[in-house]
């Protein structure tokens, strides 16, 4: 069990509402700070980010690209390639077990079993030249030590499971025989087969078109309530998850800026670059015209700007915001945190 | 190993045929006429071409852009849009059909006609990072179809450049910058800027902004949006995000497998959609808003798009279609009025 001390800072700002307090805190980031050394300096991928996951709940982390919004998972399935990356502070917590600087073992029985992720990019995730049916009976034949035919079998239940139809004739193709959709599905089967009780979801359905997104997003949320599982979504999409999140982190440059319910967040976003963010996204109803922009682009995370990094494009931005970093507070009559000076008078 | 978008990919040999002028062309308003376009691509090895016969990606389009006007094209990955796009300008050769412009045939062109004509055709890719060369820098990527048009000497190019980088939104110092040293919403400028090099009439923009993040999508999408505005251009706009299409463009036509599904103007197509398939895209558009898509009903396709090698017979959207009747197997649908007050593709329309 989670027991944490609300000493900190940042960390308790994205705990969860008090709706759902009954559930059990799964997956829990405080702090978290993850730098890249390169040869052309220090990548601030992130700094001081917090988040937790509860039981049956869909956390939704938003970002640009550069954002830092992949990093604080990678960094929990241990996925950051180091050198060059380097956990330089904060903790990992999966139901009270420290997962930052934890022994192999410890990563292992965590990850894939209890911890499962999805990826982008499925074509590059699935394994060329094996059988799809094969490497999804790979986790059953690894991870629960099953013989070949049970877990063949378990495979093509599984497949069948996710809605890809055939399975029987499916588990015995290759990859590319597979479309976008249904390689995605592989892989969503692939990650259910130990029953995770989180799932990491990063930019399921960037690759997929419209309407397969829509069967992916409502499987992945079928899946969810069955299972009771903690979802983790990250995106870039703020449509996409615009339905099923529970809460949403909005990440910049390496730092949360914004956190709270999805309701209040896509109702009144609070930050001024999730307000920025959100008017900038063209709307299939409603009036059209010049869209809303965010001037300039986003910083390098070599050189951040000083003080909030998002001052330089910021419409509302004071003297105070180029030398001071606003820190993650409470809104006033709110749930939600915003980094933000002004976001009382904004809001 | 030019990255310059006028260069044909193929040397297009005279059909022998002169550009035939089409009837009407009194109309100056109208830029591109595209009438029947269809592209075959051989299929499978060598050998085996003979027996397996070719894919047809683009069958039978039709599409108009008038000056000051966008046309915006939408449909799934593999529709055939950027075919469609590719084969206008002559990348690919079409296999037939005919595309006017200002009453010319483009595809009945001479080399050296279509060289002349292509100053006033531009195309603008999606992928900011592969379509620049990597080893020019950006005063030599923008020039680069001044030079080949041999407009001007160095001085004037380079104070053409100038001036262009000042319309995208770009700094003069950013003219001795190389393209890696762009973050992707400039890189997509300077290609802009490139396009606009020639003073063209006509722009050809293939997803040009699906690569870039959402707040830096916007400002390329109000850059075109000025341009037009300034210059009176014509667009012809590719993409599969249907609100950006719905944001940017006055007439919307939907493919689907290689053909148009529905057409229309703007609010045709978002407002009074009546084909099935224009009506599940724009279902399945998720928006930014929990309590609307909470409430929405939604149509969820089931399955994936067919494979072009073997498009189903009749309709070929009926595989997924919740409303296909045997008629759709048996019988292609036109696409005409069917009392929707704008072309659609469907025996069964709303």
């Amino acid at each position: 069990m989670a027991t944490v001390t609300s000493s900190t800072s940042s960390a308790d700002c994205l705990r969860s509402g008090s709706d759902s307090s009954s559930d059990e805190v799964l997956l829990e980031v405080q702090d978290l700070t993850v730098e890249f050394h390169t040869d052309d300096g220090i990548v601030h991928a992130v700094s001081n980010m917090s988040w937790d996951i509860n039981e049956g709940e869909t956390l939704a982390i938003l970002g640009e690209s550069g954002s830092g919004k992949s990093v604080s998972v990678q960094a929990v399935m241990g996925l950051l390639p180091t050198p060059p990356a380097v956990i330089a502070g904060g903790s990992i917590r999966y139901r009270g077990t420290e997962l930052v600087g934890a022994s192999s073992d410890t990563l292992r029985s965590i990850r894939g079993s209890e911890v499962a992720m999805i990826f982008q990019d499925p074509l590059s995730a699935l394994n060329p030249v094996y059988r799809v049916g094969w490497q999804i009976a790979e986790t059953f034949r690894i991870g629960k030590r099953m013989s070949r035919k049970e877990a063949n079998g378990r495979a093509i239940e599984l497949m069948g499971r996710v809605g890809i139809p055939n399975p029987e004739q499916r588990a015995r193709q290759y990859p590319h025989q597979f479309s976008g959709g249904m390689r995605q599905r592989a892989m969503i089967a692939m990650a259910l087969a130990l029953e995770p009780k989180v799932l990491i979801a990063d930019e399921p359905t960037t690759a997929l078109d419209v309407t397969v997104q829509a069967q992916i997003m409502d499987l992945l949320s079928k899946i969810q309530s069955e299972n009771r599982m903690g979802l983790i979504l990250i995106t870039h999409d703020l449509g996409v998850v615009a339905s099923v999140a529970d809460r949403v982190v909005v990440m910049y440059a390496g730092r949360a800026v914004e956190s709270g319910p999805a309701d209040d967040f896509y109702a009144k976003p609070a930050h001024p670059y999730s307000q920025g963010l959100l008017s900038s996204v063209p709307k299939i109803s409603g009036p059209t015209g010049k869209l809303n922009s965010i001037e300039g682009t986003p910083p390098s995370v070599i050189e951040l700007p000083s003080g909030c990094a998002f001052h330089p494009r910021c419409p509302h931005s004071v003297d105070r915001c180029h030398s001071q970093a606003p820190e993650l507070t409470a809104i006033t009559d709110r749930t939600g945190h915003s980094a933000c000076f002004l976001t009382e008078e904004l809001l | 190993m030019s990255e310059q978008p006028l260069n044909p990919a193929d040397d297009g040999e005279d059909p022998g045929e002169l550009a035939e002028h089409r009837s009407g062309v009194d109309d100056d308003e109208l830029l591109l006429d595209v009438r029947g376009l269809v592209k075959e691509f051989p299929q499978g090895s060598v050998w085996q071409r003979r027996r397996t016969g070719p894919v047809q990606a683009v069958s039978g389009v039709d599409l108009e852009v008038r000056a000051g006007q966008t046309h915006g094209l939408v449909g799934e990955s593999g529709c055939g849009k950027s075919t469609v796009a590719r084969t206008i300008v002559r990348l690919e050769r079409p296999t037939a059909g005919q595309a006017f412009y200002n009453g010319r045939d483009l595809f009945a062109m001479s080399k050296s006609e279509l060289r002349l004509v292509r100053r006033d055709i531009q195309i603008v890719f999606q992928d900011p990072f592969s379509s620049l060369n990597p080893r020019m820098n950006v005063q030599a990527i923008i020039e680069e179809p001044l030079v080949i048009h041999g407009v001007g000497d160095k001085a004037d190019r380079k104070d053409k450049v100038i001036d262009l980088l000042d319309r995208v939104g770009l700094n003069p110092e950013h003219a001795t910058r190389y393209p890696h040293q762009f973050s992707g919403g400039q890189r997509q400028r300077v290609g802009i800027a490139r396009a606009l090099a020639l003073d063209p009439k006509l722009i050809i923009a293939d997803e040009p902004v699906s690569a870039l993040d959402v707040s830096i999508q916007a400002q390329v999408v109000n850059l075109f949006r000025e341009l037009q505005a300034d210059t009176g251009l014509g667009y012809l706009f590719i993409a599969h995000d249907l609100a950006i299409v719905r944001n940017i463009s006055d007439d919307v036509s939907v493919m689907y497998l290689g053909r148009i599904v529905e057409t229309g103007s703007r609010d045709d197509i978002f407002e009074r959609a009546s084909h099935p398939y224009t009506q599940a895209l724009l279902s399945a558009v998720p928006e930014p808003d929990p309590v609307t898509e909470r409430e929405r009903e939604r149509i969820v396709l089931e399955g994936d798009v067919p494979s072009p090698v073997d498009p189903p017979s009749g309709c070929r959207f009926r595989t997924r279609c919740w409303k296909a009747e045997p008629k759709c197997r048996e019988e292609v649908p036109e696409l005409v009025d069917r009392g929707a007050g704008h072309p659609v593709a469907c025996h069964f329309p709303d």
